[in-house]
C-alpha cells in the first residue's frame, strides 16, 4: 500500500494505517537525525517528536504524495531546534576558551589518526566516528544537503523542494559540502585507503 | 567549456543526474584539464568515504495507540481543578468529599487507615457476618475502635495542616486519591456482600448509622473551619 493510501485510511480513523507509516519511515528519519546531530539519544527524541507532530498535523498535509518530504521537513526543523538549544548550552561553558577547545579536539584527532606507525587502514567503527565528526564540522546548510543526498538518496529536485531552495542552490551546497568534507578529511589524513579492502 | 562551467556540472555527473550531451561535453573538458580532473577525484573520494557510514537500525519501535479512557485518578485531578481556592480550602473540600466515601465505607466495614511518612495506607476488611449473640459491650467496642481509628486519621491530618505544608498535603491527597480509586474497585465487588451484611449488622447490633453521619457533619465543619 502506498503512503497516500495509508494517509487516507488514517484520516478516516484507522490508527493501524498510521503505525504502518511509522514502521516504514522510522528508520530513515532516525538516520537523518542521527547524522545531523551525531547522537543516538537526541536522534531518537527527534524521531519520536517528528512522528507525534505528524500524527497531529497529518490532516493539514495538502499533497499526500509528498509525505516523505513533509516528514523530513518536520524532522529537519526539530534537528535545527536541537542544535540551537545545544549551541546556547555550549556557548556558556566554552565561551572562555572556545578556540582552545577546538585546537585540543583537533590535536587529539590528529594524535589518533596521523601516527605514521599506525596502520593505514582504520577499524571500521573508528572510520565511521571520524566521518561523523567531519560531517558535524561542515556548515549546517551544507550538511543538510549532504545527508539528504548521500545518505537518504534523494534527488536534487526533491531536496530543493524540501528546503524551499532552487535546484542549483541545492547542487552548489552539495558541491561545497563535499569539498569541505574532503579538506577536513585530508587534514586528518583520511583518504580512500582508510576503507578496508575486505569491505 | 570553461572550468567554472565544468564545476557547475560536477554534482550532476557524480550523482548521475546529467543528460548524455552535457556528459560528453564535460568528459571532453576533463580529458584536457588536470585541475578539474583532480578536483572531481577529490569529490569522488569524499563520496566514497561518506558511503562508509552505515544505515543505523533503531533498537525501538514507535507504536501509537488510542488514548486510554479517563481513569478515576484523572477524574479526581480534573475535579480538583474545579474545587475552590485557596489551596487549603480546596484540599479541605476534597478531603471532606473523600471522607464521605470513607465514613460510609467505614460504617460498613472494618476500615483501617494509617498515616506514615507522607502516605496513607488504607486497608479494608469486611466484617465476618456478625454473630447473632453480639453483645452490647462488643457493639460499643466496635464503634469505639472505629471512632478512634478515624479520629487518629483526622489528628494526623491536622498535624500535617499545622505544619502548613501545602505541597505535602497535595502529595497526600494524590496518594489518597489513588487509595480511593483502589477502594472504588474493591467496593464494586463487595457492594453486594455489603448490602447483605448491612441488613445483618443492623438487625444484630442495632448500631445507629445516624451517629456516624452526625460525626461526619462535625468533621466537615471542623475541616472547613481549619481551612479558613
Ligand atoms: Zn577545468
Amino acid at each position: 500500500m502506498t503512503d497516500d493510501q495509508l494517509i487516507e485510511q488514517f484520516l478516516s480513523g484507522n490508527l493501524h494505517a498510521f503505525n504502518t507509516l511509522v514502521w516504514r519511515w522510522q528508520r530513515p528519519i532516525y538516520n537523518f537525525a542521527l547524522r545531523f546531530l551525531g547522537n543516538a539519544e537526541d536522534a531518537r527524541d527527534v524521531t519520536q517528536k517528528t512522528f507525534i507532530k505528524a500524527y497531529k498535523k497529518l490532516g493539514s498535509l495538502k499533497d499526500p504524495q509528498k509525505f516523505s518530504t513533509w516528514l523530513h521537513q518536520i524532522a529537519l526543523n526539530l534537528c535545527r531546534d536541537e542544535n540551537k538549544r545545544r549551541r546556547k548550552h555550549v556557548n556558556i561553558s566554552l565561551d572562555i576558551d572556545q578556540s582552545n577547545h577546538k585546537d585540543r579536539l583537533e590535536a587529539s584527532l590528529m594524535d589518533d589518526f596521523t601516527d605514521p606507525s599506525a596502520e593505514k587502514a582504520l577499524q571500521q567503527t573508528e572510520l565511521q566516528q571520524i566521518l561523523q565528526k567531519a560531517l558535524e564540522r561542515i556548515p549546517e546548510e551544507q550538511r543538510t544537503v549532504v545527508i539528504l543526498k548521500e545518505l537518504q538518496g534523494m534527488k536534487f529536485t526533491e531536496i530543493a523542494e524540501l528546503l524551499g531552495i532552487s535546484v542549483n542552490t541545492a547542487k552548489s551546497r552539495m558541491y561545497y559540502g563535499l569539498n569541505a568534507l574532503r579538506k577536513i578529511l585530508n587534514q586528518w589524513n583520511i583518504d580512500r585507503e582508510a576503507i578496508h579492502d575486505d569491505l | 567549456m570553461t572550468c567554472d562551467t565544468a564545476r557547475s556540472q560536477f554534482m550532476d555527473l557524480l550523482y548521475n543526474e546529467i543528460d548524455p550531451t552535457a556528459r560528453q561535453a564535460l568528459e571532453a573538458h576533463l580529458q584536457t584539464c588536470a585541475g578539474c580532473r583532480n578536483e572531481l577525484a577529490g569529490l569522488q573520494e569524499a563520496r566514497a568515504l561518506l558511503q562508509q557510514l552505515p544505515q543505523a537500525k533503531p533498537e525501538w519501535q514507535m507504536v501509537f495507540s488510542a488514548p486510554p479512557r479517563r481513569s478515576l485518578a484523572q477524574w479526581w485531578r480534573d475535579a480538583r481543578e474545579l474545587l475552590p481556592r485557596p489551596r487549603w480550602a480546596r484540599a479541605a473540600l476534597g478531603l471532606a468529599a473523600a471522607m464521605v466515601a470513607f465514613i460510609v465505607l467505614a460504617s460498613l466495614a472494618n476500615l483501617r487507615v494509617t498515616y506514615d511518612a507522607g502516605r496513607f495506607e488504607v486497608r479494608m476488611h469486611l466484617l465476618r457476618p456478625p454473630a447473632p449473640e453480639l453483645t452490647p459491650e462488643m457493639q460499643q467496642a466496635l464503634l469505639a475502635q472505629l471512632r478512634s481509628e478515624t479520629m487518629d486519621f483526622i489528628a494526623q491530618l491536622h498535624a500535617a495542616e499545622r505544619a502548613e505544608q501545602d505541597e505535602k498535603i497535595d502529595r497526600m491527597l494524590t496518594a489518597f486519591a489513588r487509595d480511593i480509586e483502589r477502594l472504588e474497585r474493591q467496593r464494586e465487588a463487595d457492594l453486594l456482600l455489603i448490602g447483605q451484611e448491612l441488613e445483618e449488622i443492623h438487625r444484630a447490633t442495632n448500631i445507629q448509622f445516624g451517629e456516624t453521619s452526625q460525626m461526619l457533619q462535625q468533621l466537615v465543619r471542623h475541616i472547613s473551619y481549619q481551612g479558613r
